[in-house]
């Protein structure tokens, strides 16, 4: 059963006035969670994806509409680094795949995500409405890069000493990694140099 | 960071400075607690009070960007008061090493706050060119030259460099109070002590100042005076930001590296060829340091580990073009021929040069998970720079500012050209991989579900795009063209039939015959026999298997350390505390010996002739004994540098210099003698800024980070919950410049600098104060980032204020220390 967020606060206002008073008496919420024990079809172990701590978290998903998505994480209680606890942004970070709608009360995927790819033609004053697939785009995009490459291109530089071999592409740029994993990140150094990319960057300056 | 998360709990003081634990790394505070607990002390240096400062034992304000009067000060301390630690100093850096006679600190009269041309800040070399050092003292004569050469050792230029960094000057700098200043200096600076450490939590509060390389360098001479480098508890931690901007910037997505920390080629003629060492106009010749040894015959030897370059760089090539001879493929890798750094990318987007004709040479750009709409320096400047583009991609969870560029408020978007595709990703959870924390921990994450609808992991986007692009080029004979024809994309076969696992796996590295995995990098060879993408990481995927899914919660360290090396797998071979040879006496009697034996974090066994069991991996040459290798073996003279040796551009020490914009008009520490501002610092064309001391923008404005939100705010403003908590933007201000402006808290204000203006509510506090600078009351204060105009909390974005300018070295921008002014709407 989801807890809304109009529940969370209805149980948690006694415990909240006795903070405000220092007493400490979660005996409310303590209850109410173990009446409601989350449910969840998967577990998985993650590493929570804000800062760098690295906090151990363990991340739950239900089927919502015959799907997985995430509804609950919680701090790994096993990792050296967190021993268990995550912070404001950590734990909230179930809501990037569902939330619970304040309308309903029933637990929804995040209606902010992207579940498809958008696109703006030139001078455009909106998304398209059509529909295109993650290959189509990925289709337009190599077609770019090529063009763009084969017109940006340069292989050699003058120099006093004589001509040298500099394969560069100057025309495309690539910034960011830092959100995603070490695989995607090497991935990105990969493509991009064998590309001639020298504009690369990511969030290490920023 | 050289150290650790769990390491904080070791130390017997703890400075946060350019930092604030508390708030921006809330579960690392957990370790600075368990310190306190142990009855450490808790030092935060900090412009504004902040959570971090309300935990801690001792609290000094400072004026934003002033860190290197603060810390010189510290130094000039510890020299004044044999408060440094002689033997650690003798034996790990360089404080009795002859420099080049020419050289001047820059208490030099005849160039005041600045020091002798660049070639002078060299070692002093004898007849073979070999350093020349003094033996069992910190100061004296040349023992080769004797008097003639006028040659002093860096420990003499030490104390001349930081001769003016009194307490009553620093404080008329930093705006300090010196009874504060008094306790802090005598505090940390009493941890020179062999049993004790200290350590020092940064982030960006150190690094986003055109000096912010010559902070962290101040810490490091501070760290290595005290004895405070490699031993536990000890270290220069550097509080990274994103989860895994450490792996990133490990894999080399800069401009200025490929991956592992070696560079990127330069389009200069030394770079011509691959080559090797001892080749001429060869890339690996001129990046591969050669080893600096006072006395070359006798142990210790320096084991100058980027000795090992050649290996690196050739086992890269492979891995990337293993069917082709890596002295070929060296010539497919891009070689730059500019700064390209971010500041230099938007600049270069905008083609802003004077008198010269505009051609946009940034045609495309692809934007992975980052939002420059928001975090970018003067950001309305770097979102007008986007128009300029034929097309942008951008991956990303949710739309944002950037993605949304071409209809933010203020434009028309019929006017804009730039074709847009936004590619949906997947959040943390919903890929398995490994990320690395700031530790230098690479953790594996398992997947715990599908990303929504189309959305895709990003190596499968990129794996797709690869694709894509290969097969345009397929068939071409264009030399030009080779690179992308010839790559191993997007890895080897053999390796896997999984692509996370197949990644993971060249990049851990492999024999080229066999495709069978190394054990880590130190089978690496410069012969084309091995490809590994990324030495630092090889180790993490052995034959034994994925080495980051360790998940084994005990710590087997004898002294319980916090090591933990059955959790993950911490880069370079799994050691947690780097330069731990430092932490040992180097020869003697004591040799092996802990400085702290109570913590001691590796023990060398001389009756054993062996290290005790189970302590941290030995830093490079796991077997040999302490006297055998100096212990900073990342040097090339195998010493830690009190004095930079060629250096930063800004000087090989720390010199004070005021930022860029300043309420200043002359800099207090050489009286108005010496250069108000950097000297080094690069000016972009058409760059704004406000004047010294300028009337109009009287404030200094210092921006920072709130736990309720993420950087450019995406990850954070479109979740309900941290939207509620923290819904909109503001400036922190104190209660006297409130009542000075007739603002009340909550009040809509303006708060505008020579860049652009924003309206924000007034959040006014007792956690900002006025300071007393060079006589003068000084306002400060500050507002977080995060805020853009997308995304569902939305506001005016800190950034719009910010000045575009970097550090000297680094380019990393000046978020920290800039000039506003404020009035009530």
């Amino acid at each position: 059963m989801a807890i809304t967020r109009r529940d969370f606060l209805k149980i948690s206002a006694g415990a909240s006035a006795g903070i405000l008073f220092g007493i400490f008496d979660l005996k409310p919420i303590i209850a109410y969670a173990q009446a409601n024990p989350p449910v969840w079809t998967s577990e998985a172990i993650s590493v929570c994806g804000y800062c760098s701590v690295g906090c151990s978290m363990i991340v739950g998903s239900q089927l919502i509409g015959g799907k997985p998505y995430i509804t609950y994480v919680q701090g790994n209680p096993d990792s050296p680094i967190n021993k268990g606890s995550l912070c404001s942004k950590g734990s909230a970070s179930a809501q990037f795949s569902t939330i619970v709608s304040d309308d309903t009360g029933t637990r929804i995927p995040n209606p902010k995500r992207l579940i498809a790819v958008k696109h703006r033609a030139p001078y455009a004053s909106d998304w398209d409405t059509a529909y295109i697939t993650m290959d189509q785009a990925i289709s337009m995009i190599a077609e770019k890069v090529k063009s763009t490459r084969d017109t940006t291109f340069v292989e050699t530089d003058i120099k006093p000493e004589g001509i040298l071999t500099v394969n560069r592409c100057e025309g495309i740029a690539s910034l960011g990694a830092a959100a995603f994993n070490n695989e995607a990140a090497y991935l990105i150094t990969k493509l991009m140099r064998s590309i001639g990319t020298v504009y690369l960057e990511h969030q290490a300056r920023v | 960071m050289t150290n650790h998360w769990v390491d904080i709990k070791n130390a017997d003081v703890i400075l946060i400075m350019g930092s604030n634990a508390a708030e921006n790394h809330p579960i690392a505070f957990k370790w600075i607690t368990e310190a306190k607990n142990k009855g450490a002390t808790i030092i935060n240096v900090d412009p504004r009070f902040t959570r971090s400062s309300s935990k801690s034992d001792i609290y000094a304000s400072m004026r934003s960007g002033t860190d290197i009067a603060f810390l010189g000060g510290m130094i000039k301390y510890a020299l004044d008061n044999n408060k440094y630690n002689t033997q650690y100093l003798l034996d790990c850096t360089n404080s009795s090493y002859f420099i080049d006679p020419n050289f001047q600190t820059a208490r030099d009269p005849n160039h005041p706050g600045q020091f002798s041309a660049k070639d002078t800040w060299t070692y002093h070399l004898d007849d073979s060119g070999n350093p020349i050092k003094l033996d069992g003292a910190l100061e004296g004569i040349c023992p080769v030259h004797g008097t003639a050469c006028g040659a002093k050792t860096v420990f003499t230029h030490l104390k001349d460099q930081y001769s003016i960094y009194d307490a009553t000057t620093v404080c008329s700098i930093t705006g300090t109070d010196p009874l504060v200043y008094g306790t802090i200096c005598q505090t940390y600076c009493d941890t020179y002590l062999d049993y004790k450490s200290a350590t020092m939590l940064y982030a960006m509060g150190w690094t986003q100042h055109t000096v912010g390389s010559q902070n962290i360098r101040t810490a490091t001479i501070l760290q290595m005076l005290l004895a405070n480098m490699g031993v536990a508890g000890g270290g220069i931690n550097a509080l990274r930001g994103w989860h895994n901007v450490q792996g990133s910037t490990d894999h080399g997505v800069l401009y200025h590296l490929i991956t592992g920390y070696n560079p990127s080629p330069q389009n200069i003629w030394k770079h011509s060829i691959l080559g090797a060492v001892g080749t001429t106009n060869s890339f690996l010749d001129t990046e591969t340091p050669k080893a600096l040894d006072p006395y070359p015959s006798v142990a210790p030897a320096s084991g100058n580990w980027w000795g090992n370059r050649p290996k690196y760089v050739s086992s890269m090539l492979k891995a990337w073009w293993p069917t082709i001879d890596h002295n070929i493929s060296y010539q497919y890798l891009p070689k730059r021929h500019k700064d390209m750094s971010h500041i230099s990318l938007f600049e270069d987007m905008l083609d802003n040069t004077p008198d010269s004709p505009r051609t946009y040479p940034i045609k495309g750009l692809f934007v992975w998970g980052t939002n420059p709409g928001v975090i970018g320096s003067d950001v309305e400047r770097e979102r007008s720079a986007l128009h300029n583009l034929e097309w942008m991609v951008v991956c990303d969870l949710f739309e944002t500012e950037t993605s949304n560029f071409w209809k933010r408020p203020g434009v028309d978007p019929v006017t804009i050209k730039t074709e847009v595709f936004l590619l949906p990703g997947a959040a943390f959870y919903e890929k398995k991989g490994s990320v690395t924390n700031s530790g230098r921990l690479a953790q594996w994450k398992d997947k715990a579900c599908d990303p929504p609808g189309d959305a895709l992991d990003e190596l499968e986007i990129l794996r797709r795009l690869g694709d894509a692009i290969k097969s345009l080029y397929s068939g071409s004979l264009l030399d030009r063209d080779k690179p992308i024809v010839d790559i191993n994309w997007p890895y080897d076969p053999r390796l896997s039939t999984d692509l996370t696992e197949g990644i993971s796996k060249e990049i851990n590295g492999y024999y080229v015959a066999t495709g069978t995995q190394v054990t880590n990098f130190v089978g690496l060879k410069d012969d084309g026999t091995t490809a590994c993408g990324n030495w630092l990481f090889s180790g993490t995927w052995p034959d034994a298997g994925n080495q980051m899914i360790n998940r084994d919660p005990i710590d087997y360290h004898p002294a319980q350390i916090g090591i933990y090396h059955k959790w993950g797998y911490s880069w370079p071979l799994n050691r947690r505390i780097i330069y731990n040879r430092a932490s040992v006496y180097q020869t003697g009697s004591n040799e092996g010996v802990p400085l702290a034996p109570n913590k001691w974090v590796i023990w060398w066994d001389a009756a054993a002739n062996a290290y005790k069991g189970d302590g941290d991996v030995v830093d490079g040459y796991a077997t040999a004994r302490p006297s055998a290798y100096y212990p900073f073996i990342m040097r090339n003279e195998g010493v830690g540098r009190l004095m930079g040796i060629k250096g930063l551009a800004d000087g090989p020490f720390p010199e004070h210099y005021e930022p860029k914009e300043t309420p200043l008009t002359a800099n207090p520490l050489t009286s108005g003698l010496g250069p108000l501002s950097n000297p080094a610092v690069y000016v972009y064309p058409g760059t704004i800024f406000a004047a010294p001391g300028d009337p109009n923008y009287p404030i200094v404005a210092t921006t920072y980070r709130l736990t309720e939100h993420w950087h450019g705010g995406a990850m954070t403003r479109n979740l309900p919950w941290l939207c509620q908590i923290m819904p909109e933007p503001f400036v922190e201000m104190s209660e006297e410049l409130a009542l000075a402006k007739g603002i009340s808290n909550g009040n809509y204000v303006i708060v505008s600098s020579a860049r652009g203006s924003i309206t924000v509510k007034a959040c006014v506090t007792k956690r900002f104060k006025p300071l007393t600078i060079a006589g003068k009351t000084v306002h400060q204060v500050g507002l977080p980032w995060h805020w853009g105009f997308a995304a569902i909390c939305s506001g005016d974005s800190a950034n719009v204020l910010t000045p575009h300018i970097g550090d000297a070295n680094t380019r990393i921008p000046e978020y920290k220390a800039f000039l506003v002014n404020i009035y009530k709407v």
